[in-house]
């Protein structure tokens, strides 16, 4: 009797010790994702599922620095602007009823369809494509606890982030090429004049 | 000295609501006028607990005359949660089901509006007029429509969720699969979600 009741304890505690907790990861009408430069964004567009790629990162603490890729993946939907990873997702390391800071990243499909860690300092150049993180949001993710069932935890409105983020050019020309780009043009337009 | 008549307006009744054992999700229908939960809900089981959404967690309360009556988890003194119209609140029925009657007065009165407040984010509610609809937007429950909003209502065992988005197709689950709109029975409490900034849900009686 007492060692069942010992076996019990040992299994509610690793139970709890892993129970895994529940986030909902899709942005809402209020947030959506855009793309492009900055003063030329512009919704994603509609029909083009699987076009882009996100990704939830993590932190315990919400410190710059501190987030890591959870694991977790979503990809654009065929509405603008919209991307879903599914409703009642569980995040590793992320428990039910814990708070926890997160982020979103997001990038378009010809950068590959895994995350790379090293973006997060330094951000990706391969040419025409996109990527951005979103802001900084906290909130506790859903499940059953010994406090109560919680609902998942939104990512997105309420009390998640309330804004959209915006994925950006990956390659940028450098000063460089834009000043030679410059230089030939001017060239081509006297040369015409003197023509 | 002659007197005049005094009329009351107000609507005086009672709801049984079923209560299986176990957690249900459940909010009070009537305004019995008291202010306490025990005595909204006019029953008190031994070693039933009232659970309120405080916005980020829950306040739980125990019911136990056989030690010091009303407590919170840990044995401390405490009374029960105020659950006027409105306010959701789970409540563990630690016996076998059970039901619910609530007897008091309809919120709100004839020719006047309550007014809910919904946070962004999520409160634990339901209806303060007391009524049945097959659509939790329709009159009177009236829900207000908002683009992102999801109902969470129980199952027993964990939450059926519900989003409403007209700029995709309308009701759904949370995965996107299309669904019906959310049904709403008297007394039954649920999750609603305000993704966008505190706005209120304004009922009037028929």
């Amino acid at each position: 009797m007492k060692k069942l009741a010992v076996v019990l304890c040992l299994s509610a505690l690793t139970t709890g010790a892993f129970a895994q907790g529940f986030v909902n990861f899709f942005n809402t009408a209020g947030t959506l994702v855009s793309s492009g430069a900055a003063g030329n964004t512009a919704t994603l567009a509609a029909g083009n599922p699987g076009a882009y790629y996100f990704g939830l990162l993590t932190s315990a603490s919400g410190n710059a620095g501190t987030f890591t890729f959870a694991g977790v993946y979503a990809t654009n939907q065929t509405f603008a602007g919209r991307f879903t990873g599914g409703g009642g997702v569980t995040v590793a390391g992320w428990g039910p009823g814990v708070t926890m800071s997160y982020e979103v990243a997001g990038w378009s499909a010809n950068l590959g369809a895994t995350f790379n860690s090293s973006w997060l300092t330094t951000p990706p150049t391969t040419p025409n494509g996109f990527f951005g993180i979103s802001g900084i949001g906290s909130g506790q993710a859903g499940g059953s606890t010994a406090a109560g069932s919680f609902p998942n935890l939104n990512l997105f409105g309420g009390t998640g982030l309330t804004s959209g983020f915006n994925l950006s050019p990956t390659s940028v020309p450098e000063p460089t090429s834009m000043a030679l780009a410059g230089l030939g043009a001017a060239a081509l337009l006297i040369f015409r004049r003197r023509k | 000295m002659a007197q005049s008549s005094v009329y009351s307006l107000n609507i005086v009744g009672y709801a049984i609501v079923p209560l299986p054992a176990g957690y249900s999700l459940m909010a009070n229908p009537l305004s019995a006028g008291a202010t306490n939960g025990a005595a909204e809900i006019g029953l008190t089981i031994t070693g039933e607990q009232i659970l309120t959404w405080n916005g980020k967690g829950f306040n739980a309360v125990l019911y136990d005359p056989t030690t010091i009556g009303w407590q919170d988890l840990s044995g401390n003194p405490s009374v029960p949660p105020s659950l006027p119209p409105g306010t959701g609140f789970f409540f563990f029925n630690p016996n076998a089901a059970t039901n619910v009657t609530f007897v008091g007065q309809v919120v709100p009165n004839p020719s006047s509006t309550n007014k809910l407040s919904l946070p962004a984010g999520y409160s634990l509610v339901g209806s303060a007029l007391p009524a049945t609809v097959t659509n939790i937007t329709s009159a009177p429950v009236s829900l207000p429509a908002i683009t992102g909003m999801q109902v969470l209502a129980w199952t027993g065992s964990g939450y059926d969720s519900r989003l409403y988005d007209p700029t995709t197709i309308g009701w759904q689950d949370l995965n996107g699969n299309a669904k019906t709109a959310p049904t709403y029975t008297i007394g039954e409490g649920f999750f609603f979600f305000n993704p966008g900034s505190a706005t209120t849900w304004p009922q009037s009686l028929p």
